[in-house]
């Protein structure tokens, strides 16, 4: 099948654009390490890679974005509902990067090479983005050819393929499987194939016998194929899942995706039931004045639930920012199917040892918890960098990615270094004086102490929220416990101008309270507090 | 002498050098958590009392653990994950549930599935739920730690917590 592929080149940076006021220099930023940059701050010498406090230095009126898959689908949106005016059906394989069959556009437009004209001028015309459009036999020389903005004729598809690199066909595999065409094309570099004709040239037999399914499915795309289907085998039928949305759901699009994430999983389940996958989605919708709107997407990670509802918040948020159509919010949406295309058997065999199956189970209670309980139901405690122990675990919500953790490296001077076996969720108030001279304790701003703590007097309404016999067993009756500093204090400068109390400036004392009970106590701006209990038994 | 075996002096030689380079990386500390699979030393049910002490709950998780096991924790609040951490367990094969509301035997359910270790504190598990929890980590040699006390089925153990540990 000839496909007509719309490519727009390093699509973060055109997004930014859109962003952007006009002549405005912006960058995108994770880690304070520019991403991307867009040309008015390349023009002031910013590139990515470079660090944050560099580029400030070069640019000090540069528009810092964090890095935001959300906003690169949601503006890509527009594109796409350009194509769309001109051909049918769209697939999306990732923000900047879209095709469909080229034979439709090719009638209407009266010949391949008007139809791309007429699709470039379109996007142009109403977004000002140059794209590339290409045509060719096949999905990898259909988007080889965008990238040189040609068009390939059948008779030259096989001398186009000879001239691309191995290592581009990589991308159309799943995910599952590009660690090992990796390792493939790594041998293969060694033997002195580089090109996806000398690849093909070794024989279809051999590849199969040396590199197993992994690699005839290499030999499929590189031959201009599209993998998924067997050829020879009678396609199972797509799947669809109906997902039931309640007219009281209300427009928040977090809570619409509750139901969602229902279907998302029963679709999974079905796949998995009969041992299918599948890597093309499409996302129906109809909102309640009879607006029908429907995207399909090209999926090469793992299809699961969390992709699937990604791609769903993508779409209201593109057509509700693009269509500025109200039935386009969550709450005139009164119907929505999702559609897995041409399932077709996992060829991927497990491991000997193997443990895939298992990580999918792991995955798909996960997402069954989520389903129940929220995003934030379960969670992965991550371990980074940070000045006491409570700020150097993270818990980031299962699934999502954990690029947003502060890095260890570093010294971190003056941390809080020994970890409490607890450490409270909620702070408790304490009183911490010098009961020689009845003077309450406090840090000075020099970062000492300004009396020596003998007592520290606890909230009885709070004592409930620990869990710590050994303490309770030293309080007795009375809420009153008498101390001796440890270790400390700790000064920390903290982001001074933060609202959140938790982030400012701060000290940390430990406290012994006997040899077997240490507090690790924290001063903030309105007291002190029990941040961590030490408990030798 | 045979390749097999190693002259004792070369043995000496080189744990004094391990304890040095140890000494040096402050690691001592950390061996005074227990390491490895000490599940041996386990009582033999699925259902394990355990005090509610934090530091005993890491020791009784340490100890429960098998290499590369994973964990779901059900409304354990007050943790210190990252002594936990310390002690050696991987917070990358931990599900940390803190509040299951209403579906708490739903989640425990789900996450003893797929554990080898569910360490559940209060999480509104009817006797019926309980009584099904234990006879599927019994089934499945799966092992379940409570700090509350399960009647009739759980066993107390009363796991003797080690010295705290200190971050690197």
């Amino acid at each position: 099948m000839r496909y007509l592929v719309v490519w727009a080149p390093d699509w973060p940076m055109h997004c930014l654009d859109i962003e952007l006021p006009p002549g405005s220099a912006g960058a995108v930023i994770s880690r304070r390490t520019i991403l991307t940059v867009n040309q008015d701050a390349r023009k002031r010498g910013i590139t990515t890679s470079m660090k944050l406090t560099q580029a400030r230095a070069l640019c000090p009126e540069l528009v810092e974005l964090p890095a935001n898959p959300d906003r690169e689908a949601v503006a890509f949106e527009a594109i796409l509902n350009i194509f769309e005016d001109n051909a049918a059906h769209v697939v999306c394989a990732r923000p900047g990067l879209a095709w469909a069959p080229a034979s439709g556009p090719a009638r209407w437009f009266a010949g391949e090479q008007r139809a791309c004209e007429a699709i470039l001028e379109a996007i142009v015309e109403k977004t000002g983005i140059e794209c590339f459009t290409g045509v060719a036999s096949g999905l990898l020389a259909a988007v080889e050819a965008a990238k040189i903005g040609a068009i390939i004729s059948d008779e030259d598809t096989d001398e186009f393929l000879k001239t691309i690199p191995l290592k581009r066909a990589l991308w159309l595999l799943p995910e599952k499987k590009r660690q090992e065409a990796h390792e493939i094309c790594h041998i293969l570099s060694d033997l002195d194939v580089h090109e996806c004709a000398a690849f093909i040239a070794l024989g279809k037999k051999a590849i199969i016998t040396r590199f197993g399914s992994v690699g005839e499915d290499l030999y499929r795309v590189c031959s201009g194929e599209n993998i998924g289907v067997t050829h020879g085998e009678r396609p199972p039928c797509d799947m669809t899942v109906n997902v039931d949305i309640d007219d009281n759901m209300g427009a928040a699009t977090d809570t619409f995706l509750f139901p969602v994430r229902r279907g998302a999983l029963e679709l999974i389940n079905a796949l998995a039931a009969r041992g299918f996958v599948s890597d093309t989605l499409t996302i129906h919708m109809e909102t309640a004045g009879g607006l029908v709107r429907k995207r399909t997407w090209k999926i090469t990670e793992p299809l699961d639930a969390h992709v699937i509802i990604q791609r769903v918040r993508w779409q209201l948020k593109g057509w509700e920012y693009h269509l500025d159509d109200p039935q386009g919010e969550p709450d005139g949406i009164c119907a929505l199917t999702l559609t897995a295309h041409e399932p077709h058997a996992d060829s991927q065999t497990t491991p000997l040892w193997g443990s895939g199956d298992r990580i999918q189970k792991i995955e798909n209670n996960a997402q069954q918890i989520q389903a129940l309980l929220g995003s934030e139901g379960i969670v992965i405690p991550h371990q980074q960098g940070g000045m006491s122990p409570r700020e150097r675990i993270a818990f980031i919500p299962w699934g999502h990615a954990d690029n947003q953790l502060t890095p260890q490296e570093g010294q971190w001077e003056g941390r809080v270094a020994e970890s409490p076996t607890t450490i409270l969720d909620e702070d408790v108030r304490v009183e911490l004086i010098n009961d020689n001279t009845q003077h309450y304790v406090h840090v000075t701003d020099r970062g000492m102490l300004n009396t020596t703590p003998t007592k520290v007097i606890f909230d009885p309404a709070s004592l409930g929220a620990i869990h710590e016999e050994a303490l309770y067993e030293l309080l007795g009756d009375t809420h009153v416990l008498p101390v001796r500093v440890e270790q400390g204090p700790w000064a920390v400068t903290g982001k001074w101008w933060s609202l959140v109390d938790e982030y400012k400036r701060r000290a940390y004392v430990k406290v012994s309270c006997a040899d077997s009970v240490c507090l690790l106590l924290v001063q903030r701006s309105d007291g002190w507090f029990i941040e961590g209990i030490y408990a030798n038994e | 002498m045979s390749d097999s075996v190693v002259p004792l002096s070369r043995l000496r030689i080189a744990r004094a050098a391990l304890e040095q380079a140890e000494k040096e990386m402050h690691l001592e500390k950390i061996r005074a958590f227990p390491s490895g699979n000490m599940s041996e030393a386990l009582p033999q049910a699925p259902v394990l009392h355990i005090p509610r002490a934090r530091g005993r709950v890491i020791t009784a998780l340490v100890r429960a653990l098998p290499p590369d096991g994973w964990a779901g924790i059900v409304a354990v609040g007050n943790l210190g994950w990252e002594a936990a951490a310390l002690a050696g367990i991987n917070l990358h094969h931990v599900m940390y549930v803190k509040s299951p509301r209403r579906w708490g035997a739903q989640v425990c359910a789900l996450l003893l599935e797929v554990v080898d270790v569910l360490c559940v504190e209060e999480a509104g598990l009817s006797r019926a739920a309980m009584r099904q929890l234990s006879a599927r980590a019994r089934r499945d040699g799966k092992r379940i730690l409570t700090t509350v006390v399960w009647p009739g089925i759980s066993r107390s153990w009363d796991v003797q917590q080690p010295m705290h540990a200190e971050a690197m």
